[in-house]
């Protein structure tokens, strides 16, 4: 029997077997990631740096879209404003990874809280567009306050990244630090979607109405959804200005929040390394585009569409099935 | 305040923009369920063939129609394709395809039209300023409010007034009973498809003379026709109405009052009105069990 | 003894149409009420009042005497007061097993934590077990919901609410499309876990009705035109010109 799952309305492979090739896949990607560690030169390790923070916050955002339900567009926002809160924080009281992360979580959850409690009440498109508000207030105040976030040129000039007073700033240190929290955030999102309140967030996302007649609060689900995938993005935006030690308003803007959505979707909604998948996808296939032709946005373009014309489901779905047999 | 006098006929004219936005958004979403994100593509491209046809030397007046027909036939193309599988689809699908589709127009006019903000040439008649209370204010805009709120009354009279109208009320009620009345309601829709998408390239037109042509613009003006279209409540004409005058005044004087700080404010508004009305103003709760 | 469930003088409109005119009604423990009636005659909208998914214009919902009439679904169902609908709601992505644990879980106050060790969680996870092997359904528990047959999903709609240990259970059409050898499955598995309940049961199925139910309540256009046992309903004949559309002198005229 097929299911129109909530999310992409396409019949959805519910055999309880798709868990299976992971693994398989999981290797290559740890083969992968070995690999450019020893091989890789600056550039390519900070690139990869910058594809595990783009695809820890698209996880985040797999799990409030794919898992929860809750279609955002403004979750570029909280990994935007978390990135600013950690180049400001820095510029006043030094750029510690113990002060980093927190100071990003913090941001991530305030703004995800204040999304939450916004679009309380609203669902479907509502709820869309208020998240896309919010997002958007959150890019006036980073555009304007020039004073503080250097308004359109956005904020430089701010301290390397150390980790308890030893010095971080170089790509390995970079890469490898990346890497561990999207590794640690991965085990925080797995561990949150198996837990009870993980299978209510999902039941929320399935089936409302039944919720709500088994006691289940939609709005606190909600808060918690928003709450887990805030921290997460934010920890993942807390390193962020430090891999070109650079942030621009552009990481808080909508379009942002839509390319989050896109890179979501390539690698596969409802799962949770999809998220680098699409990242890793989407970037590359950006940086590889536009250094041979100035119609890369067209391009990329036309790829989504088809991606999501003929395979909705996204990649990693698709290539775990193909593992499988 | 001869002064408040016209910044509320710079607040009507902003509004009478966005409503011809708006309705062309709300008729497609209410119609068909359909989120579409390419709308503020589409009033970019009106705006960017009204100037080339201000520009041309061919009779001014001529550009509206031009943009009207021009930019519906492209919203024939795009219902024919590839729209159309995505009808009945989620509206996450929906927006991922449109905005998608969005991405390439935006870069395809970039590719086309340039990156420089490109302003019509105004035709004699339009052109200078209108004295009022002492104060200038632009003739063409008071063209723009006069053409925006008789179209907006035109197209309420063909839905509200007339069998076509009623039609299609009925096809957003229940497609199936318009169709046992052996109405044909795919055509109905594609009408409706391509006359919201003629009105957005149509309200390009027509706004170019106010806001120019610039690449970036359509974000600007998708993320306001959304507002118009959610804050008002879905299918309701006057919530559109409603919402496109709020929308309007409340970004016009937060900008004429706190500058910096009028987008921000805007947005906050916005965020209230929904907060506090979850289904838009004028919108009615459906039933869900 | 206060009755488990009290429904005084409610009375709903939807914009102009006014679908509950005036209802009056009553269930004690242990008791089984039927409600009948043609369609449109207000069953669900008063069920859904009953389970607070609508508010009434006017009158009272009391549950053991305690006025829940403004209370949301989510308190009442805290409360004890279980509600089944038309289609079938399960968890498609979920197993047999997880679906009835939901339920539990939410009984319990375990359905937000996140420690999946906790032996509170292994301690529903075994009623949840047990519950689904009293339904039948012991060789499915792993399956996935979306892949259950109609009936099973009917029955795995029940356990999930039984599941909810219910003071008051509301059902909406409980064997709609099952065949009568999954109808009679579905009924006794109600009937085993009744006994202190309060029933209220819709039913389009007569002999599902009559079997189940010790009074049966029958609604048309809103109003009660009926509220007796079985066989006084029988043969009412108010009630059988309501379902044949016919008034009610002509039958009274025939029967006698």
């Amino acid at each position: 029997m097929t299911v129109r799952a909530g999310f992409t309305g396409t019949p959805m492979d519910t055999s309880s077997s798709r868990r299976g090739g992971g693994w398989r896949l999981l290797g290559l990607a740890a083969l992968l990631c070995g690999v450019l560690a020893v091989f890789g030169d600056d550039y390519q390790l900070r690139f990869a740096a910058e594809i595990f923070l783009v695809g820890t916050a698209v996880m985040s955002l797999n799990v409030l879209v794919g898992y929860a339900g809750l279609v955002s567009l403004g979750h570029a926002a909280l990994f935007g404003a978390a990135a600013y809160g950690a180049a400001v924080a820095a510029q006043h009281w030094g750029s510690d990874l113990l002060l980093m992360l927190p100071v990003g979580v913090a941001c991530g959850m305030a703004l995800a809280a204040l999304m939450a409690l916004v679009s309380y009440r609203s669902a479907g498109l509502f709820f869309l567009v208020l998240t896309l508000v919010v997002g958007q207030m959150t890019w006036e105040v980073v555009f304007r306050w020039r004073a503080v976030t250097g308004g359109a040129d956005g904020l430089r000039g701010f301290p390397a990244l150390t980790v308890a007073g030893l010095p971080a700033s170089h790509p390995l240190a970079l890469y490898a630090l990346a890497l561990t929290l999207a590794l640690a955030c991965g085990w925080v999102l797995r561990a949150f979607v198996s837990a009870p309140v993980g299978h209510a967030v999902q039941g929320m996302r399935d089936q409302p109405l039944r919720m709500r007649a088994l006691g289940y609060h939609l709005g606190r689900l909600r808060l918690q959804a928003f709450l887990v995938t805030g921290a997460v993005a934010g920890a993942a935006g807390s390193i962020y200005p430090f891999v070109n030690q650079y942030v621009g308003p552009n990481t808080v803007h909508w379009s942002m929040s839509a390319t989050l959505v896109i890179m979501s979707v390539l690698g596969g909604i409802a799962t949770l390394a999809g998220g680098f998948v699409g990242a890793a996808l989407y970037l590359v296939a950006q940086t590889q585009l536009s250094s041979w032709t100035d119609r890369w946005q067209l391009l990329i373009g036309l790829l989504f569409v088809l991606t999501v014309i003929f395979v909705p489901q996204g990649i990693v779905p698709a290539l775990r099935r193909r593992f499988r047999s | 305040m001869a002064y408040i006098v016209v910044q509320i006929l710079n607040a009507l004219s902003f509004s009478v923009l966005l409503l011809l936005t708006g309705l062309g958004l709300s008729l497609v979403l209410s119609l068909m369920n359909f989120v579409n994100l390419t709308h503020g593509s589409i009033f970019l491209l009106g705006s960017y063939i009204g100037v080339q046809w201000m520009a041309s030397g061919a009779p001014w007046w001529m550009a509206f129609p031009a943009a009207f027909v021009l930019t519906g036939l492209v919203g024939a193309v795009l219902d024919r394709y590839p729209f159309r599988q995505f009808y009945p689809r989620t509206h996450l699908m929906q927006v991922l395809l449109t905005y998608g589709l969005s991405v390439v127009f935006a870069d395809l006019m970039r590719w086309g039209f340039g990156a420089d903000t490109l302003s019509p040439v105004l035709p004699e008649l339009l052109q200078g300023v209108v004295f009022v209370m002492g104060f200038p204010f632009p003739v063409y805009r008071l063209f723009l409010i006069a053409t925006g709120a008789t179209l907006a009354l035109a197209l309420w009279w063909a839905i509200e007034r007339t069998l076509w109208g009623a039609a299609i009320r009925a096809c957003v009620i229940d497609r199936g009973i318009v169709e046992t009345l052996g109405i044909d309601t795919r055509r109905l829709l594609t009408v409706g498809v391509v006359l919201a998408a003629a009105l957005g390239g149509l309200g390009g037109a027509l706004g170019a003379g106010m806001l120019s042509a610039y690449p970036g613009l359509d974000e600007e003006v998708l993320l306001l026709a959304l507002l118009v279209v959610v804050v008002g409540g879905l299918g309701s004409f006057t919530g559109t109405v409603v919402s496109a005058l709020l929308i309007g005044f409340v970004t016009t004087f937060a900008r004429m009052w706190l500058p910096e700080f009028a987008n921000f404010l805007t947005l906050g508004m916005m965020a209230l009105v929904l907060m506090v009305f979850p289904h838009g103003l004028l919108g009615r709760e459906t039933r869900q069990l | 003894m206060t009755p488990v469930l009290q429904v005084a003088a409610i009375q709903k409109s939807f914009a102009a149409v006014p679908v509950l005119r005036q209802i009056d009604l009553e269930v004690g423990a242990g008791e089984a009420l039927g409600l009948i009636g043609p369609n449109g005659a207000g069953k669900t909208t008063l069920f859904n009042i009953m389970s607070g998914f609508v508010t009434p214009d006017a009158g009272q919902v009391r549950l053991q005497g305690r006025d829940i009439t403004h209370m949301t679904p989510e308190c009442r169902a805290r409360l004890g007061v279980v509600r089944t609908f038309q289609k079938s709601l399960v968890f498609p992505t979920m197993s047999v097993r997880r679906n009835v644990a939901m339920a539990v879980r939410a009984a319990q106050s375990t359905g937000y934590q996140w420690w999946r060790a906790a032996p509170a969680l292994r301690q529903a996870d075994a009623q949840a077990q047990a519950l689904v092997e009293a339904g039948g359904l012991a060789s499915r528990a792993d399956t996935l919901a979306a892949n259950l047959s109609y009936g099973e999903q009917r029955t795995l709609d029940l356990l999930i609410a039984l599941a909810q240990r219910p003071r008051l259970l509301l059902l909406d059409e409980p064997t709609a499309g099952l065949s009568e050898a999954e109808s009679h499955r579905l009924l006794d598995l109600i009937a085993t876990h009744h006994a202190d309940i309060a029933l209220v049961l819709v039913s389009h199925d007569i002999d599902v009705v009559f079997r189940m139910c010790s009074r049966i309540a029958v609604m048309d256009l809103g109003v009660l035109i009926a509220n007796d046992t079985p066989h006084a309903i029988r043969a009412d004949a108010r009630v059988i010109a309501a379902y044949l559309g016919m008034p009610a002198r002509l039958i009274e005229g025939a029967g006698s």
